[in-house]
């Protein structure tokens, strides 16, 4: 780029540029010299110790404010991690809570009818441990239909459901809202609970056949306790929030109980956290032998 | 020694922390640089304050020169930045008015039928001319007659492509042109009368 850098002057150019020359354009004063000299001098000179100094300060700013932003950043995802589930494994989040809002085995030792149960994995249960059991049809688990929608669903919408669903259908026996959200059963469920999603037809046929109440003893929560732990960590979480959701709260504070003793590294979710407070302020029965 | 070295080679040295190298490298260009800012400020104080400045900038931004441009391209291409900046501040960017090429039209009139051209008349109407030049007409004027630099490098310096520089370089030229040789046609009469008056 640099070569035709210079373009001899034709003859008319060469007449001007002589008389240009010419003009006492100068030169810059010494002084100016010797300053612009000393400058040059001085840059080069200084500039060893200055970088040394001011470099670090440059950069040590911006390292510092990216490094708190990644430090605050940590602690948040961590805070995060540990309010939706704990580590390793035992992330449940806001829509898994929600659509674990009840569970037709928890009514069994509540005498309040259980919500519905969107949770495919807490009906898996309800179908494992009760085969021969005809639930009534305010506890027995809802349709693949009603789990799909209901685990689409915001925790607020589930919880109002959940808080709803055990006296309207009180009520209101039939099976009806069952088959409202019939539509929705096209909805495929999620991958993980394929296997709920499978058995969830016999749950239904169960309820449609028989609807009688549920008869609930000792033995069956001890049961439903050790079928929980059957479970991972994170499952057995979503059991126990079921347990709650649905008021089952002896089988909950059960299965938390033997959640702790299984897995005492674990850190427990904050909703967990307080119900076993609660549950330990407000309980009049002492905890199982397994808890304590 | 360092008269056998290129500008690049001093530049680069001056970089790496060889204080030594700046002073050729100034003296090399000091001349010509404070000539084309005097040319296009045409006050002597201003164009010592820019004069240092663009030096000022030299040194600043020596670490980041690269080989690949001419010491000179950006030696000017610096200058050339610097007096924008100055026209920018100054809002005194000088224009060529009507009123200044009435005044040229003026001056460039010979006064008697006697007046000779002398060498100092040419220059004080070279000078006159260059400062009713429009800056970008001027700037690449004195870039070319001065530096001979080719229309490439007159580009590379002020940022206009080839046709820009060659278009205003006409320009410029026309009008220079016009005024010195008005004003050589109009002394050359006398002068042709006074060879005559001697040779009788």
């Amino acid at each position: 780029m640099n070569a035709n850098r210079h373009d001899p002057l034709d003859a008319d150019e060469r007449e001007l540029a002589r008389v240009l020359r010419a003009l006492p354009a100068g030169e810059p004063p010494s002084a100016l010299d010797a300053r612009i000299l000393a400058m040059g001098r001085d840059a080069v000179v200084t500039t060893p110790s200055q970088k040394d100094e001011a470099q670090p300060r440059t950069r040590s700013a911006p390292r510092l404010a990216w490094g708190l932003g990644v430090a605050a950043s940590c602690a948040m995802a961590a805070g995060l991690v540990w309010r939706m589930g704990g580590f390793g494994g035992d992330r449940i989040d806001g829509a898994g809570a929600a659509a674990s809002a009840a569970e037709g085995v928890a009514a069994e030792s509540s005498p309040q009818p259980a919500p519905p149960m969107p949770d495919a994995a807490s009906e898996a249960i309800h179908v494992e441990i009760s085969p021969p059991r005809v639930p009534t049809p305010s506890v027995a688990p809802p349709p693949p239909s009603r789990v799909a929608t209901t685990a689409a669903e915001p925790p607020a919408a589930a919880q109002a459901a959940s808080a709803e669903g055990p006296r309207a259908r009180l009520r209101e026996p039939s099976p009806a809202p069952r088959r409202e959200s019939a539509p929705a059963a096209a909805a495929a469920p999620p991958a993980p609970m394929a296997d709920a999603a499978r058995v969830a037809p016999a749950a239904i046929a169960d309820e449609s056949s028989t609807p009688e109440a549920v008869v609930v003893t000792g033995s069956r929560i001890v049961d439903v306790v050790q079928e929980d732990g059957r479970a991972g960590a994170q499952v057995w979480i979503q059991r126990i929030r079921a347990r709650i959701a649905a008021g089952d709260e002896d089988g909950a504070r059960k299965s938390l109980q033997a959640f702790i003793e299984r897995h005492p590294a674990k850190p427990l979710p904050q909703d967990l956290i307080d119900f076993q407070l609660r549950a330990a302020m407000d309980t009049v029965e002492p905890p199982g032998p397994a808890g304590e | 020694m360092d008269v056998e070295r290129s500008d690049e080679a001093l530049m680069l040295a001056y970089a790496a922390g060889e204080a030594e190298a700046f002073e050729p490298l100034y003296s090399r260009h000091r001349g010509p640089l404070f000539r084309f800012l005097l040319r296009q400020v045409r006050v002597q104080a201003t164009a010592e304050e820019l004069f240092q400045d663009v030096w000022q900038r030299v040194i600043t931004a020596r670490d980041r020169y690269r080989p690949e441009a001419k010491f000179s391209t950006w030696l000017y291409q610096i200058a050339t930045n610097r007096l924008t900046d100055h026209w920018r501040a100054a809002t005194h960017r000088p224009t060529a008015s009507a009123d200044d090429m009435a005044r040229l039209e003026r001056e460039a009139d010979p006064d008697t039928p006697e007046h000779t051209l002398s060498v100092f008349e040419e220059r004080r109407r070279l000078q006159r001319a260059l400062e009713a030049l429009p800056p970008d007409q001027r700037e690449v004027v004195v870039l070319r007659l001065e530096q001979e630099l080719s229309l490439e490098a007159i580009g590379e310096i002020t940022g206009a492509g080839r046709e820009t520089v060659k278009s205003r370089l006409r320009y410029a030229m026309d009008k220079l042109r016009s005024r010195l040789g008005g004003a050589r046609d109009a002394s050359e009469p006398s002068t042709a009368a006074r060879n005559a008056g001697s040779k009788r």
